[in-house]
């Protein structure tokens, strides 16, 4: 690719990089504020994202139906326990504080969060009351799209930002550059909203195809790698998650399955049983109302996967595998009530899938097994406070780019970017923002070097090697079982990788180039990881997995504490934030 | 792993191409039929088949993609 980058120079008051619902969410509450709004995106906020092509859940604290069984704080008690007391209470009390204002929201917006008869489908997952909603989700994306534009504000879809631009210790900007054609964007801001969602593709995927994941495979945790590099801080970054679902089909990995059972090889029941919110002589779904929330018949679980990814774990290693999901027992109705809620998560292509294959799920029993580690669930990422601020002035982040609030899921995205809208908002009212060249920038020169040596390489390297590379690192000197000697020789590796990218990588064209670059940005992150675990001479399963071979115990006395990763000076660095 | 089009029901719209979540049509002409470009870069988030206004598409699923599934009689 010889054809040299065309210089495009924006200017916004807000600028949002990740079209999410986060994303969208901080754009409208912006621009609602008087902002003038920009968000950016790497693929099209239409269908981008988590909620891509549906989301059929998200979880809420409705005063008058759960005021009575419970309070906000309650809600927030059940996030500190789940989390191992490793949370952001304030930030979870927030979420649940609003949750239900952005649920109505999203029904102003023309999303349907009730049934035909107006009343909130409720289950119980991991709170104490039936808090998640089910709904028809298929089409949030596109909703929340055509309100976006509908408020005037503008969004550049296929381009991917690359790095932030600091001005006297505050945001100024960013740089970024198109996924499709030659333009090289250098954006002005005055304030700057992450939103850019969690991070896959870091570790080896079981079935060896890397786009095969539960998650978007574009979430490459952008946000956290051009944070870090700009100064600031990640959160929790040592301790990785894991999920369980259909094995082998991993993008069906985030569905309902109510009730369903878990059985091992010998048909013998897992975990515990849930039950369905159609219980009952209704027509599918079961109401809730403030005089039952307690007591409600309708309770029931989200996932039936109700075993941990450690249960799944030790099952197979004791020879009991392979495991299954069965949702055998359920009746026509409750079959049809999951499948509505597969086709809303956006797994209709699962669903196909299985009917080709000739399965059903009241004939047979799907096999199930964990999938890789990743970064998300709201556990590790952006360190920020209160206000939505990161340690950088005029940087804010929301959504799954952020950590220490497990399971803010979706009302986390609609809360917290909602918030963060506005915090920016505000910022950029306050901000003096003078104009200046943006070519002399050092990080536009930077990035331009390195896509030119990224483009016009005389090496054979693919992208696609150095994922692979890269994801054989994480998995052997920073996966499941990590040690000292091991976390060094990682980190030591990582270093190697990223030099010889530099030199022998060409990508092709610009696809192949933000491939590319996205490779990068999990290299960093990477870094963070094992500097955090390196850092952490503990093991800890709660926030997430974390296992020092050389330390194999819980250290309470010592690690009950959050763990930050910094850039100083050119090196990682790692301190300490009170639970 | 990648969509297929029918090319007797495309009618080069171009909404697969607008809306790809991975852009695996990266490369594709307005007003032409797409370009299925990185197959093995699909998510299978099915956003082409849910915008396409034809039903045009449709998915071939790879073999180590494939579910397995065990009638409950084999284990009782």
């Amino acid at each position: 690719m010889n054809r040299s980058l065309q210089d495009i120079q924006l200017k916004t008051d807000v600028l949002v990089i990740g079209g999410g619902i986060a994303g969208c969410m901080a754009a409208i509450r912006a621009s609602e504020l008087g902002a003038d709004v920009l968000i950016v995106e790497k693929a099209n906020t239409r269908r981008s994202g988590c909620a891509a092509t549906g989301i059929d859940h998200c979880w809420s604290y409705i005063p008058h139906i759960h005021g009575e069984a419970c309070s906000v704080e309650d809600i927030v008690e059940d996030h500190a326990k789940n989390a191992g007391g490793f949370i952001f209470k304030e930030l979870v009390h927030r979420i649940a504080d609003n949750s239900y204002e952005r649920i109505l929201d999203l029904e102003r917006f023309g999303v349907p969060m009730r049934d035909e008869n107006g009343v909130f489908r409720l289950v119980k997952k991991i709170h104490r009351v039936p808090s998640f909603i089910h709904f028809a989700g298929r089409d949030l994306k596109a909703i929340l799209t055509k309100t976006v534009r509908s408020r005037g504000i503008k969004i550049l879809n296929r381009a991917m930002i690359t790095d932030l631009i600091v001005k006297e210790g505050e945001i100024a900007g960013c740089v970024g550059i198109s996924t499709r054609s030659q333009e090289l964007f250098a954006i002005r801001a005055k304030s700057v909203v992450l939103t850019t969602g969690s991070v896959f593709r870091l570790y080896g995927n079981p079935t060896g195809m890397p786009f095969n994941l539960s998650h978007p495979p574009s979430e490459t945790g952008d946000g956290r790698a051009m944070a870090l590099r700009a100064g600031a801080a990640l959160i929790n970054m040592e301790f990785i998650t894991m999920q369980t679902g259909p094995k082998f089909f991993e993008r069906c990995g985030r569905g309902t399955y109510v009730p369903g059972v878990l059985r091992d090889g010998s048909g013998k029941r897992l975990g515990t049983p849930a039950e369905h919110p159609a219980n009952g002589s209704d027509s599918g779904s079961k109401r809730i109302d403030s005089s039952v929330a307690v007591n409600a018949r309708a309770v029931g679980a989200l996932h039936a996967a109700v075993e941990s990814p450690e249960g799944f774990m030790k099952t197979i290693q004791e020879g009991r595998g392979p495991i299954y999901m069965d949702c055998t027992a359920n009746s026509r109705e409750q079959i049809q009530y999951i499948e509505w809620a597969l086709r809303n998560e956006g797994n209709t292509v699962f669903l196909d899938h299985l009917s080709q294959e000739g399965f059903g799920l009241d004939k047979q029993m799907i096999e199930f097994s964990v999938y890789e580690p990743k970064l998300s669930n709201g556990n590790s990422g952006l360190y920020i406070n209160s206000s939505c601020e990161t340690s950088l002035p005029g940087l804010y982040a929301a959504g799954d780019a952020i950590g220490g609030v497990k399971r803010a899921v979706c009302p986390g995205a609609l809360t917290l970017g909602w918030f963060a809208g506005e915090q920016a908002a505000g910022a950029a009212r306050r901000a003096v923002c003078a104009d200046f060249d943006f070519t002399g920038e050092k990080e536009v020169k930077h990035r331009k070097e390195m896509v030119s040596m990224i483009s016009n390489g005389q090496g054979d390297a693919t992208w696609q090697e150095a994922q692979l590379a890269l994801q054989n690192i994480m998995d052997d000197y920073g996966g499941l079982v990590r040690s000292e000697t091991m976390l060094k020789t990682g980190l030591s590796h990582l270093s190697w990788l990223k030099k010889e990218m530099l030199s022998d990588i060409n990508a092709a064209n610009p696809h192949e180039r933000y491939r590319t670059l996205e490779v990068f940005n999990l290299i960093t992150i990477g870094e963070a990881v094992m500097t955090a675990a390196l850092t952490r001479t503990e093991s800890r399963l709660k926030p997430g997995y974390h296992f020092r071979a050389d330390y194999p115990s819980p250290d309470d006395t010592n690690w009950r504490k959050f763990l930050t990763v910094r850039r100083e000076n050119g090196h990682l660095v790692t301190d300490t934030v009170p639970l | 792993m990648p969509p297929k089009i029918d090319s007797e029901k495309c009618d080069a719209c171009g909404r697969c191409v607008e809306v790809c979540s991975e852009d695996v049509f990266y490369g594709s002409t307005v007003k032409r039929h797409p370009v299925i470009s990185y197959p093995e870069e699909c998510w299978h988030c099915g956003a082409c088949d849910v915008e396409c206004p034809k039903d045009a598409i449709y998915f071939y699923i790879p073999l180590p993609m494939r579910a397995k599934g065990r009638s409950v009689a084999e284990t009782r």
